[in-house]
């Protein structure tokens, strides 16, 4: 990494820290270092606050690092999550596991089914996308595809929903709203690792991103097996969309844009800064949603999902309108 | 600018059609003001809704988020063959008793039931919300439909089944609580607002409006004062209480944890049963969303817990929702009653159905929980220890 980049990085990592900082002491009850271990204040810190700035800096990065991938994948910068239906797999899994199992099952096996679900929708949708955009190679036509998978999916599960008894449905429905502060300590015991590991392969994975960013035959020509290489950003993908949607429920935005943002604030196209930049970029994007909704939260509760929309959409036409080009 | 003038001068006439047409018609408060019919003086509790007499017919009127200023449809209730004329906006004229009717929540089966007329019910909302065996029965038989399994009713078996009432709830606007073609179509249908009423007895007395069309009026007046003694006489038992256990309520959804007003139902209730609610210092009549760390920072260290969820029998389905929930002092002290003692298969639970209309038995079970040696005999109905 030359100068720049590291420098681009310091600066985002204290923007973080910064940013984890308000996150963890400020909001409707405002917290200091010196009281952190009084009474209540205690829990609120450790249980409550700790748990939930952890996942919004995780989730963020690891949606972020999601969307890069796809958007490499494919070669498109309107790939995303969200958009190709990888999302929508994942909620409908849970969706089948929740109203199958039903709402309160014990807890680790409930944690543990819905992350697998998640995972095993999110590879499904990705697999069946990677499978269209091979036979056309129209980018056009696999964000339709994508598109229109995720509105059936959407489909089945409001028919599944439909049908349901009200424990299911309100653990889906409350599951489906999206949230970074539902996690516990012993959440981030599983997502902590399995996003930090996955990231840090990923980044092994830099050089490889790079030629087929290029071209396939290119990458094929510097002796990358593109299959192989399909195969692991699939799986990569699904693994982190599906953990972290299994966790926080579906966080729109983040996964679409904040690479989109990443490429045109840092021009830098190798694809180990990007990955960098989007993981940091996205923890700023997931911390300060999540921030300003504590902020405000003595007149509204507001949901995440409305806040890394309101915030970031415009960011990003702003910034497509500026450059007009995404690299 | 010849044109935008003529514009404005059609605009300005409408407006003056439109209010000329309305002073015409009878307000609903001119009406009882001016003597003509007699207020019923009975009504002592609820706010959204009240009656008038007649030599002729009897009155109802529904009123919407404003109370008595907002009247939003009235029932000119009548037993002659030809039905007297009154004009008010949103006017159904009823011939009664009613033969038939759809009741779309399990709160007016359950008063349709305590006046006896659950044969005239023709129609549920969604079987899944009863435990009354007579309505599940029936609904099995074929003979009661259930008109909105889903979120939205169902038109055309409401449009076919053609009930002479329908008795609804929404939430003051009845061009939106109801679909436009039920609208549209000769059906009367009763919206109401019994769901915002703050008091539990004015809940309670809702018993009046609807045996109104079953011309039962006599048979509510003397099921609500038994009703209504019962609740005072055991509210009177902890007024002087000196020692009241503080209570936390319901758990979070999503990002929200709803705690009940400081004016509403619930609180009422909590205040009436010698309990100390945490949330009883503002005027909030509906509920207030909160943060998990808000009411953890208020109610960490509350006496009770009440009112968790639906399918919540143990503290680990509790856990379960989020394990965050075992670090409150009701949940170590094991001091947590769930309002789902006798439930369906579904969940629901008889809370929903009766404990509403029966105020007097909800009031007797929370009084048991907070102050176990006032009614020592007493066994739970509504509610369940939870361990």
């Amino acid at each position: 990494m030359g100068k720049s980049p590291l420098i681009h990085v310091l600066v985002l990592l204290i923007i973080t820290t910064l940013l984890a900082w308000v996150n963890l002491f400020y909001g409707n009850i405002t917290l200091s270092l010196n009281n952190i271990s009084e009474g209540s204040n205690q829990i609120i810190f450790y249980d409550i606050r700790l748990p939930k700035t952890l996942t919004a800096i995780l989730a963020g990065g690891g949606l972020a690092i999601s969307g890069l991938l796809m958007q490499t994948l494919f070669r498109n910068p309107l790939a995303g999550p969200y958009v190709l239906g990888v999302s929508s797999g994942a909620s409908l899994s849970v969706a089948i596991v929740l109203m199958l199992f039903g709402g309160v099952t014990n807890y680790f096996v409930g944690k543990s089914l819905i992350s697998v679900a998640a995972i095993a929708g999110s590879l499904l949708v990705m697999m069946f996308v990677l499978m269209i955009s091979k036979r056309n190679r129209s980018n056009i036509t696999v964000l339709l595809v994508g598109i229109m998978f995720s509105q059936i999916l959407g489909a089945v599960q409001g028919v599944i929903e439909y049908v349901s008894n009200p424990v299911s449905l309100k653990s889906f429905i409350v599951w489906g709203m999206g949230s970074v502060s539902n996690t516990t300590i012993n959440d981030i015991g599983i997502l902590l690792p399995v996003v930090v590991i996955v990231f840090v392969l990923t980044l092994f994975l830099s050089k490889s991103l790079n030629a087929l960013l290029l071209n396939e035959a290119y990458a094929q020509n510097l002796g990358i097996n593109i299959n192989q290489l399909r195969l692991k950003i699939i799986i990569i993908t699904a693994v982190l969309t599906g953990i972290i949607t299994a966790f926080c429920g579906p966080i729109a935005f983040v996964g679409l844009s904040v690479p989109i943002a990443s490429r045109l604030f840092f021009k830098s196209t190798h694809q180990f800064h990007q990955l960098a930049f989007c993981f940091l970029l996205g923890a700023i994007t997931l911390l300060f949603c999540d921030t300003i909704c504590q902020l405000i939260s003595n007149e509204y509760l507001l949901p995440i999902n409305t806040m890394t929309t309101i915030i970031g959409s415009p960011v990003v036409i702003y910034l497509l309108f500026k450059s007009k080009t995404i690299s | 600018m010849y044109l935008q003038l003529l514009y404005k001068l059609l605009i300005a006439a409408s407006l003056f059609v439109i209010i000329g047409c309305t002073d015409k018609e009878i307000k609903t408060n001119e009406l009882v003001a001016s003597g003509l019919p007699i207020k019923d003086s009975s009504i002592s509790y609820a706010k959204r809704f009240s009656m008038a007499h007649t030599s002729e017919a009897s009155l109802l009127f529904l009123y919407g988020n404003k109370e008595a200023k907002d009247t939003t449809s009235v029932f000119v209730l009548y037993k002659s063959e030809k039905p007297p004329v009154f004009k008010f906006s949103n006017c159904y004229y009823i011939k009664i008793p009613v033969e038939s009717v759809a009741s779309m929540s399990s709160v007016y089966s359950k008063m349709i039931s305590k006046l006896n007329c659950e044969d005239k019910i023709v129609a549920i909302e969604n079987a899944d919300y009863y435990n009354d065996s007579f309505i599940l029965d029936k609904v099995k038989q074929g003979k009661i439909k259930e008109l909105s399994k889903g979120p939205e009713m169902n038109i055309e078996q409401t449009l076919l089944l053609n009930p002479g009432l329908i008795l609804s709830f929404g939430m003051g606007n009845p061009s939106t609580d109801v679909n436009q073609k039920i609208l549209q179509s000769k059906i009367p249908v009763a919206i109401s607002l019994d769901h915002l009423e703050e008091h539990p007895l004015a809940r309670a007395e809702w018993i009046k409006f609807v045996a109104a069309f079953f011309d039962k009026q006599k048979i509510a007046d003397s099921l609500f004062t038994i009703t209504e003694n019962n609740y005072n006489q055991l509210k009177a038992l902890t007024d002087s209480i000196k020692s009241k256990p503080t209570v936390l309520t319901e758990i979070k959804y999503a990002d929200a944890w709803y705690v009940p007003g400081g004016r509403s139902f619930m609180a009422h209730l909590l205040s009436d049963a010698g309990s100390d609610y945490l949330w009883n210092d503002n005027d909030r009549t509906g509920s207030l969303p909160l943060t998990f760390e808000e009411v953890f920072a208020t109610g960490g260290k509350a006496d009770y817990w009440i009112n968790l969820f639906i399918n919540i029998n143990s503290k680990n389905d509790l856990k379960a929702f989020d394990e965050r929930y075992a670090l409150f002092a009701p949940y170590k002290n094991d001091k947590i009653y769930n309002n789902n003692n006798f439930s369906n298969s579904k969940g629901y639970s008889i809370y929903w159905e009766s404990g509403m209309v029966n105020p007097d038995e909800l009031l007797k079970d929370l009084i048991h929980v907070f102050h176990p040696s006032l009614l020592p005999q007493h066994e739970l109905k509504y509610y369940k220890k939870i361990n």
